[in-house]
Formats: structure tokens, sequence, C-alpha cells
């Protein structure tokens, strides 16, 4: 079925292109949510990343691999390109968070996985791009260096600033949910 | 909570996040791909305008060193030119050194008949520099071979002095001559040029001296690239402060990289050089009072290496600096002179001046000996020899510093200033060199 998909938009058949966007929206969008700081934004990216698709389907080789790996990767390289393209001076915030790290563990639990995303989203641009591309993605931190144009340091300091923050924000959201709770 | 733990915890929650399909994402979707391009790109009216910027300093470049506009010390007028056009009215073919021997003989013996006795055709055969004009062709060979004496160092044909003196008799006039070489002339061909003595560009203080090589640094805003390689084009009006101010002109491609994380970059290109300068006349020079003022022209390719440090920045515009070494490798050197055909006794003394005589004592570049032809064009009012280069390379540091328009993440301009000094000659005359560059830049990333 994804074969005769393909095959349609290399032939740009308007339907075809619109059931393998359709087929691929779900899992994708939850990508880009990942990297984006709201579901506009997120939708925005995905577009991108399907007109890319669209554009260039016919370069995709079905030998060499599944359609659905191949969008992926243009996905997350449309989410990168889109934050180096907008981030200013990403390492100019200096934070101070004081986080009780015994909560941070039960947190995770605790939260829904909206909360989590919506955490994730609140992220400053360079944190959450490379939080995601470390921890979610499983990049090395010289990867995530090569990709973003940024030191191996760099990196590694964005993703402990991030994990810093994540925490100190699953804890506060920990507490809320808890003081209701007693409630 | 090691880090290990924590991603997993997110990642395994966040793995679950799959939002419904919103028929107003691929509504939003179908109206990008139904939104036509423009028919020029944008991208394409960026280059354009690059372009036009190079056409511009080249432009600029021919407008300034051009003679007559920079320099009107040259330019005289004189009854000269309406002789040029009795000889241009005669029966003498406008070009005549594509000619025969016998061709050259018949039409200089219309020339002579069609002229005004002057105090030239008297002279010419008693001036020893003129001696070979009565030799047979077969002599010629042996000046070509570069054999000739001193005193006999130039001759020419009886025909083409005679068609040279009948063309050339404006009184303003510029000869040309290559550094260093005799001029002889060849029956049924083009004057040639036969490299028999040498010729200093510079004279007086300034001996020695000419301008430097240009090369535009090209430093792009590559802030959180991810690949930083990159090309571009680069053109250079230069202004060089030595004997006078003249235009010049680099144009050609670069390439370079950017350190990631770091505000540093390489480059490296090739450049065409093009640059003219004027010096005043020796002392020693044969012409004397009458030689108002000699100019020089050099031109050749330039391969930078450079590393240029820039500014952090928080927009498009960015500063940098840059410094380097950049060797010049010389393709083509003229020396143009002029002197007053009115104020000389005969024309046999213009040909006299035009060829070069050991009286000059005059050397190029390099200095060196080998032979060497061109074709001296008497059909231009200035004339022009083409000669190779000099064998051999120069070698320059520069520095300087300008500012970076990041046009968009993958195209940018720049415009720069840069100093530049010679740091010796390989395999050729060591030349002081000063010159300040007026630089402009396009680049273009790779990815």
């Amino acid at each position: 079925m994804l074969t005769d998909l393909v095959e349609g938009c290399r032939k740009e058949d308007r339907n075809a292109q619109r059931k393998l966007y359709e087929h691929f929206h779900s899992k994708m969008l939850g990508i880009c949510l990942r990297y984006a700081a709201s579901r506009e934004e997120a939708v925005e990216v995905l577009n991108s990343s399907f007109y890319k698709v669209f554009k260039n389907i016919h370069r995709f080789d079905d030998s060499k691999g599944n359609v659905e790996a191949w969008i992926r990767t243009i996905v997350t390289n449309t989410a990168i390109d889109r934050y180096r393209k907008e981030s200013k001076r990403p390492n100019t915030i200096d934070l101070d968070y004081a986080y009780k790290e015994s909560h941070g563990s039960i947190a995770v639990e605790d939260l829904t996985a909206q909360e989590i995303l919506k955490l994730v989203q609140d992220l400053p641009p360079a944190y959450r791009t490379v939080f995601n591309l470390f921890a979610i993605e499983g990049f090395s931190h010289k990867e995530i260096g090569e990709r973003l144009g940024i030191s191996e340091g760099t990196s590694k300091s964005n993703l402990a600033k991030a994990r810093k923050k994540l925490q100190k924000a699953l804890s506060i959201n920990y507490e809320i949910k808890r003081r209701q709770h007693a409630k | 909570m090691p880090n290990e733990d924590f991603f997993n915890r997110i990642k395994s929650k966040l793995s679950g996040i799959e939002p419904e399909f919103d028929p107003g994402d691929w509504a939003a979707m179908e109206a990008m791909l139904d939104r036509k391009r423009p028919i020029v790109p944008l991208r394409m009216m960026r280059v354009a305008a690059g372009l036009a910027l190079i056409v511009l300093g080249y432009l600029s470049y021919s407008y300034f060193s051009n003679a007559d506009n920079s320099r009107h010390a040259l330019s005289y007028s004189s009854p000269g030119k309406n002789m040029v056009r009795e000889a241009k009215t005669s029966t003498a073919p406008e070009k005549n050194y594509p000619l025969t021997f016998a061709e050259k003989e018949k039409v200089a013996a219309q020339k002579r008949e069609a002229l005004p006795k002057t105090p030239a055709a008297e002279t010419k055969t008693e001036n020893p520099a003129m001696a070979g004009n009565s030799e047979s062709p077969a002599s010629f060979s042996g000046e070509k071979e570069g054999k000739s004496s001193k005193g006999n160092a130039a001759a020419a044909s009886p025909g083409s002095a005679v068609l040279f003196a009948a063309k050339k008799q404006a009184d303003s006039y510029k000869g040309t001559a290559d550094p260093g070489t005799a001029l002889v002339s060849e029956p049924g061909e083009s004057i040639v040029l036969v490299k028999k003595e040498t010729l200093s560009i510079g004279t007086g203080e300034n001996k020695g001296q000419t301008q430097i090589i240009p090369f535009e640094a090209m430093i792009p805003n590559t802030e959180n690239r991810r690949r930083s390689w990159w090309i571009g084009m680069t053109a250079n009006p230069g202004l060089q402060f030595v004997q006078n101010t003249q235009g010049s002109f680099a144009r050609g491609v670069v390439a370079g990289m950017t350190f990631p994380g770091l505000p540093l970059s390489i480059e490296t290109g090739i450049l065409e050089d093009r640059f003219r300068y004027a010096e005043a006349p020796a002392a020693s020079l044969f012409l004397g009072e009458n030689h108002t003022e000699s100019e020089g022209s050099l031109s050749g390719i330039s391969i930078p290496l450079k590393a240029n440090f820039h500014f952090r920045s928080r927009n498009r515009v960015q500063a940098f600096l840059s410094t380097g070494l950049t060797a010049f490798i010389p393709v083509k050197e003229q020396y143009v002179f002029s002197f007053d055909m009115g104020k000389l006794n005969n024309q046999s003394q213009a040909l006299e001046a035009l060829i070069v005589r050991d009286t000059f004592n005059l050397s190029n570049a390099a200095g060196q000996e080998s032979k060497t032809t061109g074709t001296l064009d008497f059909s231009s009012s200035n004339g022009a020899i083409s000669l190779p280069g000099s064998r051999g390379m120069y070698l320059l540091a520069s520095a300087g510093g300008g500012l970076n328009f990041q046009v968009n993440p993958r195209l940018g301009f720049q415009m720069s200033a840069h100093y530049s000094r010679s740091l010796g000659g390989m395999g050729i005359e060591q030349r002081n060199m000063n010159r300040i560059d007026l630089g402009m830049a396009m680049h273009y990333f790779i990815n």
C-alpha cells in the first residue's frame, strides 16, 4: 500500500499525497511537538517536512530503506533547521535552578504524557533541541555538535541545563498535584 | 536519579504521543503545495545582484586604469592628429604587419612618395641604430635569435620602419615595449620582440616599487551552521598609494570552511589580478625631457591562504578581521612610455625611442634573459604589446577587516578594506608593494 502511495506521490497525485500525509501525520507530528514550542509551530514543521518529502520523493529509493525512516529523517532535520534559523544566542541565559532531585523520578511517573510534553515544549529552543536529539533520538554530543554547529561542550552544557530545568518543573508540578490531592 | 534513567522515563512517556489527524493540517499542507514559486527565485535575484556588483567593479577599474581618464598628462593636442588622418587616407592598408615583406616594401614606397620630406628621411640611414634598415631580410633572423651587437640591438626592416614612421606621425604618441626586450621586425610577419636587456619598472626614488595583490577575505556568518563549507566570488577594486592613485581590479573564486563552534575560518581561492602604476621617467632615459611619463601594468594569478576571525553578532551584520599569505604569479607585464613627437627631431628618433636599446638601462621584474616575443599593434593609438610574464612568484602578507552581511542562511555579501605588503619574491626580484583594497564579495554556503 505504501509503495503505491509513494508511486502516486512521484506522479504528483494529490490524492496519494493526502493519503501519505494522513498515514504518517500522527507519528510525525508527535516528533514535531517535541521540538516545537506549540502545536501550531509543530504543524508548520510537519508541513515543511512533507513539502520536502513531496518535492523530493523521486529521490527516495525503496530498495535502500523504508519510507517511514526516510520521512522521519526529513522531519528531524527540518526541526533542527528551523531551530538553527531562529535561534539567537542560545547560551546567554543563566539558570539557577534549585530543585529537589528526589521529586524528579516520582514526578515523571505521576504526570501524563501531555503534561511532560508541555514541560519539554517550555524549554528554551537550544535546550529543547539538544534534549530531543540526545535523550529521544539517541545522538551523541559529538553528532549533536556537528548537526547544530555548536561544540561538544556546549551540547553537554545545554543538556545538563535542560535536565535541570525539566527536573525543577517536574518537581513544581508534582508539588502542586500533591497539594491538590491533599485537599 | 541517573541521567539515563531520567531520560528513559521521559522518552517512554513521550513516545506515546500521537495526535489525531486534523483535516486543517492537510488544508495548510495543500495550500503550501499549491503556492506557485516566483518566476525569478529570490536566490537568483541575489546572485544577479552579486554579479552586477562584480561587473560594476570591473567597469570602475577599466575607467580609472585608462590612461586617458586617469592621467591627462599623456594627452596632447597637436597637428599630429591631422597627420595621422592623412596617413589613414593614403593607399597604405590600415594594418600592414600581416603583409609579406614584398608587400610591405611596395606600400612603403608609396608612403615615401606620399609623405612630405622630413629630416627623418635624411637622418634615418645615418643613425647607427637604424643601420639594420638597409640590411637584407636575412640579417633579421639573427636579431630574432638575440645575437645582434649592442649597437644594433634593435633593427627594423626598411619597409616596416618607414611604415611605422608614416603611421605614427602623431605628436601624441604612446609606444609600448616589454621590459627587457628589444624590438626587431621580421619580414612578412608581425613585429617580434626579443628580450635583450633588462628594464627597470620603478625609477628614481621609487625604483623597485610597485603595488600589491588584492585578495578579499570572505567571512560568512557561520553561527549555528551544521556544516560550514562555502564557495564564492569576489571582486575587488583597489586603490594604490605609491606614485599616484590608479584603479586596480581582482576577481576570482574562493572557498573556505569555518571550524564548528569557533569564530575562526580559513579560506583559499584563485584570483585574476590586474593593476597599473605610473612612474616618473628615469634621468637616463634616452628621450630626456621629452619623455613625460611612463606607465607599467602587471597582471597575474593570486592564490591566497587566509585565516579569519569573526566577531560574534546578534544580527545579520558581522564584523571580521583577517590575515594571511598570498602567492602571486605574474602572467603579463607591460611597460608603456610616451613622448612628444613634435619635440623630437625626426621620425627616426621616434622609432629609436620605441626600440629598447641598451642606453635605456632597463630591467624587468624578474631580470630574466630568456627570449620572449610579442606583437606590437600600431592600429590603435596606444599600441600594445602582450608578453609572457616573469617566471617566479611573490609572497605577500596582508591584514584587514570589514563587515559581512548575511542575506539569508545560505547567501552573504560583504565589504571590506585590506592592507597588503610584499614579503619577498621567489625567483623574482624583490619589490616593495603597498596597497589598500576595497573589496566586495559574495558567498554561498554549500550546506
